[in-house]
């Protein structure tokens, strides 16, 4: 009934736009490359790290645009020895988006392989992904996109947003798997603050109803976060809760995670973010990770970061459980990143 | 209004408590685990999962990437340590999959009968405690079923796989032969009058020296069959690496394709190749079997396989001369590639016997074997295991013996090792006869392929 009724909103509306304008063309390219020392030492040697190598394009006339973001994956890697040319880097499509936003009013309506609403949400709110993913997708309880389509909605002068979605539920890397399908809905209010309104405060709450694989394993979450932007320094708070994860129905963990950091020209910028994760029903399973450093601006575009992390596992959460080996581990490094735009 | 209304049914939903968690999850495990095979030839899987739902020990045999994954899965895992307290000795070569039926005898060069792990496809870089768990599910699996093992006997089982295991590691020792098993001597009896009479050469290979085939498969997959076009090509390319590889000087006389052996694996190409030495005229019997990744370890662990060895033939060539004494146990074992396809070679002879579950269970049933051969035949599973890791080596350059006993000595030494084997084992056999009853539930709830059939294409269209 909601897919019918979106789909005569799109038609209707479609009637309305007379202005086609000229083709926009919005590029962004975005590198980093980091050495890391970790430590204990595990394994081989992965000092070097392409940490993120990401294209993405839109292409954009009056209300119809296509997205397209292209991502670096190592195949084969350290999983196997079945890859792509030997294990070479090779790029994956993360988000491929037909996109349809009309003019008169604050709506957009996308398929295809859609953003997810919490990923989208929560990359909204963190900016140092080449150094860790945001909270829910560093987990790995989310994905960062899906085959589905997803339509928002902004009132009240767009400050009241709403958005769902329905997606396959298998996520960015499998087809469908069942005759179900994820359903999730975000709702989200952004409070202009400050004299010229640069400052800003962003209450989101998130809810999916999901099943994944073969056998509709349960895959629920809900959560929110909270960020403000205030004086070129960006706080944000999140938490999410999970019933179900990666076909495993019985897991319920949850995590709760801050950040701060600056965000704006400084040439100096620090950043800290602190996560915290444990499953109520898994004993001693609480896990705990800092990530701190500081963001050096270069040039425009460019940035050096220097990075410090610690991570601790309580035993029902170690890759072995009870392998206090494995219980800890700390890595210091440094990154160069460039994110570049074109017609941004 | 809408919003809220699906977010209550999301709650709602989430809150009701799941229908069969550890069957949903795996249904999506022993899928996954197969989807290499179901792309290419279903039918294989189809076969496969039959085997592992007709005996229990063949289920155990069929999930070795589902009971590494079980390990560290949030809730309801069995699993639990005390050791792995160093780095180090989570990085020691691992057998990989140390079951009684991969255990076997093999004749030297030199003339004499010696045990190795015939089978060591999953053998990577990895936490040494996992062999022993892995072997005390098999142990605890095969004792029930055809050892007249109860809960004590599962017990002891645990505690005198331990006891091989550190007393071997301590004298750095095998068992000596004197010593054997009554087990152990029999198999290698076995082994001498098979070999000797080659009774495996016989029966596979015709009088005018071509190999016996059948023109079509048995009902449940097994069977012999010839070439097709496409296969000996395949063939052709296999033995000119092979022999390249391995530097023997033989010609291939005969060559078939064999269908339905081995559990895990079945669904690999398979291939039986009669050739001969031109040094010495001798002819033999090489098994070809293609080799795929080893197992993932628990996730968080790294997969470390890929950066320690070049590709899949060297890992289990490696493996192989380091873990073997003496290391050309299998003078003909070599690896061969066909493009990026590895496939192994081993000879095939009677010489070769493991220790097979229905052959275990007609010397229990028959009473040739006693409660204390029993034992022994324990403490020599977990001698056998000791004796690998020994031969094998650390990622840290350090001596895995030393590694290990290290280890074992920081975690509370044998008695603790005794009481985690032996809880390991009650716990492992309880769940896996509950996931075996699971994994018949799947079966005749979703079909031959567990509904797998919407999968079976690999590389077409965007869906």
């Amino acid at each position: 009934m909601k897919m019918v009724a979106l789909f005569g909103w799109v038609v209707c509306s479609s009637a309305a736009v007379a202005d086609e304008g000229e083709v926009s063309n919005h590029q962004e390219l975005e590198v980093a490359g980091q050495f890391e020392f970790i430590s204990p030492a595990v394994g081989i040697d992965r000092s070097f790290h392409l940490s993120r190598a990401i294209w993405a394009s839109t292409l954009r006339k009056g209300p119809a645009s296509a997205r397209l973001e292209l991502g670096a994956v190592r195949s084969g890697g350290n999983d196997s020895y079945i890859g792509v040319a030997g294990e070479s880097i090779v790029m994956q499509v993360r988000i491929a988006e037909a996109q349809w936003r009309p003019n008169f009013i604050h709506a957009e309506a996308a398929a295809g392989l859609v953003e997810d609403l919490w990923v989208a949400e929560a990359n909204a709110a963190w900016d140092f992904r080449s150094l860790s993913p945001s909270v829910g997708e560093y987990e790995g309880w989310m994905e960062r996109s899906d085959l589905g389509m997803r339509a928002q909605l902004g009132l009240l002068n767009n400050r009241l947003q709403g958005g769902v979605s329905m997606t396959s539920g298998e996520g960015l890397a499998n087809r469908e798997r069942n005759a179900g399908q994820n359903a999730a809905a975000i709702l989200r209010w952004v409070q202009p603050m400050g004299a010229d309104g640069d400052d800003s405060l962003r209450l989101s709450v998130y809810g999916r109803n999901g099943s994944r694989g073969l056998s509709f394993a349960r895959d629920h979450r809900v959560g929110g976060i909270l960020s403000a932007d205030v004086s070129g320094m960006n706080l944000g708070a999140g938490a999410l809760k999970a019933w179900g994860v990666d076909g495993d129905a019985e897991s319920q963990p949850m995590t709760v995670s801050i950040w701060a950091s600056g965000r704006s020209n400084w040439l100096v910028m620090p950043f800290l973010r602190l996560d915290r994760a444990v499953d109520p029903q898994v004993e001693a399973s609480v896990f705990l990770r800092a990530l701190g450093g500081v963001n050096l601006a270069i040039s425009k575009g460019v940035h050096g970061r220097f990075f410090y992390e610690e991570s601790r596992a309580q035993e029902g959460v170690q890759a072995i459980r009870g392998a206090n080996a494995l219980g800890f581990q700390r890595r210091i490094g440094v990154e160069l990143h460039s994110k570049l735009t074109f017609n941004p | 209004m809408q919003f809220w209304v699906l977010v209550l049914i999301g709650v709602g939903v989430a809150c009701s408590p799941p229908a069969q968690p550890r069957k949903a999850w795996l249904h999506d495990e022993i899928v996954d685990d197969n989807r290499v095979w179901l792309t290419r030839d279903h039918a294989r899987v189809a076969e496969k999962f039959q085997e592992m739902n007709e005996e229990r020990f063949n289920y155990m045999r069929g999930t070795l990437s589902i009971w590494l994954n079980d390990l560290n899965r949030p809730s309801g895992s069995w699993f639990q340590t005390q050791f792995l307290n160093s780095l180090d000795a989570t990085e020691v070569l691992i057998v990989g999959d140390p079951h009684p039926e991969n255990l076997a005898t093999f004749r030297t060069p030199g003339g004499s009968i010696v045990f190795g792990f015939n089978d060591l496809d999953a053998s990577q870089i990895g936490p040494w405690i996992l062999d022993l768990h892995r072997s005390v599910q098999a142990m605890a699996s095969l004792s029930e079923s055809s050892l007249g093992c109860e809960e004590s006997c599962i017990t002891e089982m645990g505690e005198a796989l331990a006891e091989g295991y550190v007393t071997t590691l301590q004298t750095g020792q095998w068992v000596d032969p004197g010593n054997w098993s009554v087990l152990s001597q029999d198999l290698v009896a076995m082994a001498q009058e098979e070999g000797d009479t080659k009774s495996e050469y016989s029966r596979f290979v015709r009088g005018d020296g071509m190999l016996r085939f059948g023109t079509t498969l048995q009902d449940d997959g097994d069977g012999v069959l010839e070439l097709t076009p496409e296969e000996a090509a395949q063939v052709d390319r296999l033995f000119k690496s092979y022999k390249q590889r391995s530097g023997h000087p033989v010609i291939l006389l005969d060559a078939v394709r064999v269908f339905g052996k081995g559990v895990s694996s079945l669904p690999a190409l398979r291939y039986r190749w009669h050739v001969e030495n031109q040094d010495t005229q001798e002819r033999l019997l090489l098994n070809v079997r293609e080799v795929l990744d080893a197992p993932l370890l628990p996730n968080g662990l790294p997969a470390l396989q890929s950066g320690v060895f070049q590709d899949n033939a060297e890992r289990v060539l490696e493996a192989s001369r380091a873990v073997w004494e003496p290391s050309d146990s299998d003078p003909f074992f070599h690896t061969a590639y066909d493009g990026a396809q590895v496939f192994k070679a081993l000879t095939i002879s009677g010489y070769q016997q493991d220790f097979d579950t229905g052959w275990l269970t007609d010397r229990w049933d028959s009473g040739e074997i006693a409660e204390a051969d029993r034992r022994e035949f324990f403490f020599e599973i977990g001698a056998a295991i000791a004796y690998a890791h020994l031969r094998g080596w650390s990622l840290s350059g350090r001596d895995s013996g030393e590694v290990i006993v290290e280890d074992i000595a920081a975690g509370g030494g044998l008695t603790a090792l005794q009481r985690e084997l032996s809880e390991s084992a009650q716990a492992q056999l309880q769940l896996l006869n509950e996931d075996h009853e699971l994994f018949g539930a799947l079966l005749r709830e979703q079909g031959a392929l567990l509904g797998a059939e919407g999968l079976v294409n690999g590389v077409g269209e965007v869906q």
